[in-house]
């Protein structure tokens, strides 16, 4: 089957005068995919982003959004639903009538009561955005972003500000939408969100992305953990462990299979009790702090 | 277009403050001057009307709002549409400037029923649209510079007041004197037009003040083809 691919980009560079926000980064994104842009504060993730929704032109590089110009907002607008980082919404607007403006301006049809329902602020329909908390407002924002069911959409740190249940709610609107086929790209500082949601993820640090690909594949190229207690001493254990307690241990490991298993043969010759055995893999969590270091 | 400029409208019908600065004001200032210089010849107090409701309905509520909408990032989520940048600006300044209209139409219908109608009344209209566009113009490029609706009450006061003050110069002087400078002033030739328009101007001289003031209008769009910015300074 050919690919389908909604966003490419090349060598993309953005710069804010002599500052160099993003500085050469290619990635592209296949129809239906849910592709996540995580990185550190500072690391260009938002310029890429803003570059990507056609708010920024880039320095050097090209980006397409259906073959085409993001900035060509006539043609790639009505296909893009954008959710931006930030609110901003005329206060005394209400809800349903902040829905209505932004849903006839996207180019796309839809029910603003069913939009603002599937948002989670059905309840909240005439109450004017003034009146509204800041994860009410990002629903809001949420709202406006999947207005009419846009083919692709932009989702900046859609849970930020949310409460578990807020954020629970969100997350099967998004399941759902792209059960439509809708593709979705995503910023967040919830890193278990894009290890749950993403099927690849782009791990941007200082402007460049350092690492990309499914969750499973960027956490095999980092050691898995196996944590054990043994009344053992450290220079005995047939690996270099590291304590963290009193005969607490824990071991780095490219092959956690075939090292538990030594573990365990070692421990069974030397008459070992082994207690608490356990096997973690590296999370988005390991992953982003060795980059970031 | 006509979607923004439709909640623009209802925003503005629901800030008590914004209707009476836009009404208030500029009706109370244009009965003060026809209570003052209007019972002797009506002409010029009807010349300086386009530029009251330009400077008080149009310019300074224009420049408040656009600000606002840039520092809370409305005007940017609205990029984030399909609507073009022309359909953005159109629709935040049309209800403004229908606004300005409605109120010179009514104001300018009650001179000419108290006294007299405009000789030229198509010129009239010609020079109300343009210093309205005069004003809508350095509106924009006044916004381009002005960082939050609290700051639009120092930016606008050059404009507003430099417009109605070479207005009002030139309306209360006459051009026989400095000519050349009171025409090259902006405003200066449209109040002579609008002057002329009242008393009874022929198209033929009316023919360089239009061009000076079609002049003026394109370099208060180019202005703000320059200095209008769509998002906070980052």
């Amino acid at each position: 089957m050919a690919s389908d691919t909604l966003i490419k980009v090349r060598d993309l560079v953005v710069s804010y005068g002599d500052y160099r926000a993003v500085g050469g980064v290619s990635f592209s994104v296949e129809r239906g995919e849910l592709y996540a842009l995580l990185g550190t504060n500072g690391a260009g993730k938002t310029s890429t982003l803003e570059t990507l929704e056609g708010h920024r032109a880039p320095f050097s590089g090209t980006v397409t959004a259906f073959g085409l110009s993001p900035r060509d907002r006539r043609s790639v607008r009505p296909r893009t639903g954008i959710m931006l980082q930030e609110s901003g919404f005329a206060p005394t607007l209400t809800v349903l009538e902040t829905v209505k403006l932004f849903g006839a301006l996207s180019g796309r049809g839809d029910d603003a009561r069913r939009v603002v329902e599937v948002a989670g602020l059905a309840e909240k329909a005439r109450v004017r955005v003034s009146q509204l908390s800041g994860g009410e407002k990002r629903k809001l924002d949420f709202a406006t972003a999947i207005y009419g069911t846009p083919e692709l959409i932009f989702l900046d740190e859609p849970t930020a500000g949310l409460d578990i249940e807020a954020r629970d709610q969100l997350w099967a609107a998004v399941d759902v939408i792209r059960g439509q086929g809708a593709t979705v790209i995503l910023t967040t500082h919830y890193l278990e969100e894009a290890e749950q949601h993403a099927d690849r993820i782009g791990l941007m640090h200082r402007g460049k992305i350092r690492m990309e690909g499914s969750f499973r594949e960027l956490a095999r190229s980092f050691p898995a953990k196996v944590h054990f207690e043994a009344a053992v001493e450290q220079a005995s254990i047939p690996f270099p462990a590291e304590a963290t307690g009193p005969y607490s241990w824990v071991i780095a490991t490219d092959d956690a299979e075939r090292d538990v298993y030594e573990l365990q043969s070692w421990a069974r010759r030397h008459e070992i009790g082994i207690h608490g055995l356990a096997v973690r893999r590296a999370s988005l969590d390991d992953i982003f702090r060795t980059l970031s270091r | 277009m006509l979607t923004i400029a439709k909640y623009e409208a209802i925003q503005m019908l629901r800030d008590p403050l914004v209707i009476i600065m836009s009404t208030v004001m500029p009706l109370g200032m244009a009965g003060f001057l026809y209570w003052q210089i209007g019972d002797v010849d009506i002409s010029p107090v009807a010349a300086m009307i386009p530029f009251i409701m330009g400077a008080f309905v149009v310019y300074g509520a224009a420049v408040t709002a656009l600000a606002s909408r840039r520092q809370n990032l409305f005007l940017k989520r609205l990029r984030c549409t399909a609507e073009s940048d022309a359909g953005i600006v159109l629709g935040l300044v049309s209800t403004l400037v229908l606004l300005a209209v409605i109120e010179a139409v009514g104001v300018l219908a009650v001179f000419a029923v108290l006294q007299t109608p405009p000789a030229n009344i198509l010129l009239t209209v010609v020079v109300g649209i343009l210093v309205l566009a005069l004003y809508v113009g350095f509106a924009l490029a006044t916004a381009g510079f002005t960082k939050s609706a609290d700051s639009a009450q120092v930016t606008t006061i050059p404009v507003a007041m430099g417009l109605i003050g070479i207005a009002t110069w030139v309306m209360v002087t006459g051009t026989e004197t400095l000519t050349g400078l009171k025409l090259a002033l902006p405003g200066g030739a449209a109040v002579e037009l609008a002057l002329g328009a009242w008393r009874g101007i022929e198209w033929a001289d009316a023919a360089i003040p239009m061009l000076i003031t079609l002049v003026w209008t394109a370099i208060a769009f180019l202005a703000a083809k320059v200095f209008f910015k769509w998002e906070p300074r980052r």
